[in-house]
């Protein structure tokens, strides 16, 4: 499945999904929110969301280690015995 | 994500140093969007802004309010928190890995604090105490040519004069004038305490609470707290030679007897943010104490700029 196949599935999925409450009503939580401020952004700027935190937040104040997706050298990571999977999961487009 | 302590400090520190946005974005950042059911609780994005209040020396409750911007995480075995206190400019960044009770990263954050936070307000206080706190008198320059660096003002005014103008006028010297300042430090009250102020003989504080507060008051209480303004010498301007950083505070004048409102729906017992600069005498504020400071920050001199006097610190 490509990127774009997989953000018009997940649009597809939020039809189906009721409001939590009508705007304004009160502040709350929200990781989707920020997934989809990620993609107004792209639209915005034209460019992909982990280029824009690698160029205007992470290269200017040089930050080394850290990473939008899992870093290929897997010992840089404190992965507790058996939680090799949790170090690894990828949130993919929700990581915003 | 995947990051690491020092990048998650070094991330808090931009921050709080505006790096990439300017002052006055970082401003409107750090502020709550949106109030809560929980009194010490706000929202922003993407912050809980929690208010911490700190209980002074003595469990007095001093009603000192300290506000922290936080964000925290957790996936799979992973915790993480990122905490700022803009007040004193210092935060706390956690990472976690492993079988951690579900609220260790705030637990952490509880524990650093616990112990971080009143040290640094005792630090402030000492810090406020030793540039601050003492006695200021306005000492009559000798008949020959006085010390300009030791002249009240950072070296305005030159020989010969008695009191300091703000605009550098001599004035008449007298040969003595009973003016005093005398500032103190409290671990339990917030500021630099008035504990008596005396211009040219009259005590100033009943003056104060007069054209401040214009009613009778029993039990006065005048603070001075920093109000960010600051003349800074650039060090390569002649005209700024043997001058000195100055620095503005200003005077709340209240009444700690006043009638008790707590009690009451809407009525406040706080109003001192609207009363700076009630009284003024030929445009000066009453209220505007500008302090002369050495080259290691601590205070040589002070002027209250109604009274265009500089007192120079004897104590």
């Amino acid at each position: 499945m490509t990127i774009a196949e997989g953000r018009a599935e997940l649009f597809e999925g939020l039809r189906l999904v009721p409001p939590s409450w009508a705007p304004y009503t009160t502040p709350g939580y929200s990781n989707l929110g920020y997934q989809l401020l990620a993609y107004a952004l792209e639209q915005i700027t034209g460019k992909k969301f982990p280029d824009m935190l690698r160029d205007d937040v992470l290269t200017p104040l040089g930050l080394a280690h850290t990473y939008y997706s899992k870093p290929p050298d897997d010992a840089l990571g404190v992965i507790p015995n058996g939680g090799e999977a949790g170090w690894a999961f990828d949130l993919g487009e929700a990581s915003p | 994500m995947y990051s690491s302590v020092a990048d998650l400090s070094a991330l808090g520190r931009a921050i709080l140093r505006h790096t990439l946005m300017s002052h006055v974005q970082t401003r409107r950042w750090l502020q709550p969007a949106a109030l809560t059911s929980e009194l010490v609780a706000g929202i922003g994005s993407p912050w809980g802004v929690r208010r911490v209040q700190l209980t002074g020396d003595g469990g007095a409750g001093s009603n000192r309010i300290v506000d922290s911007y936080a964000k925290a995480g957790s996936i799979n075995a992973y915790q993480s928190l990122v905490l700022l206190l803009p007040d004193y400019d210092v935060g706390v960044a956690a990472l976690l890995a492993g079988a951690w009770p579900g609220n260790a990263n705030w637990d952490m954050a509880d524990a650093v604090g616990a112990a971080l936070v009143p040290a640094l307000e005792e630090a402030a206080r000492q810090h406020a105490d030793a540039a601050y706190a003492g006695t200021y008198q306005f000492v009559a320059p000798s008949s020959s040519s006085s010390n300009t660096s030791s002249s009240p003002g950072g070296g305005r005014g030159g020989g010969g004069s008695g009191a300091i103008h703000p605009l550098g006028k001599d004035v008449p010297a007298e040969d003595s004038m009973n003016s005093t300042l005398v500032l103190s430090t409290d671990p339990a009250r917030p500021g630099l305490g008035v504990d008596r102020w005396v211009s040219n003989g009259t005590d100033m504080i009943p003056v104060a609470v007069r054209y401040t507060l214009n009613y009778d008051v029993t039990y006065p209480m005048i603070r001075l707290y920093p109000t960010g303004m600051e003349f800074r010498p650039s060090s390569n301007s002649s005209a700024a030679a043997g001058r000195r950083r100055r620095v503005a505070f200003k005077a709340v004048v209240e009444n700690l007897d006043a009638p008790d409102q707590s009690g009451k729906m809407f009525s406040t017992d706080c109003g001192s943010w609207v009363g700076q600069t009630t009284a003024v005498y030929a445009d000066m504020p009453l209220d505007q104490f500008v302090f002369t400071l050495d080259e290691d920050g601590r205070a040589v001199a002070v002027e209250p700029l109604a009274l265009r006097a500089g007192l120079s610190r004897t104590g």
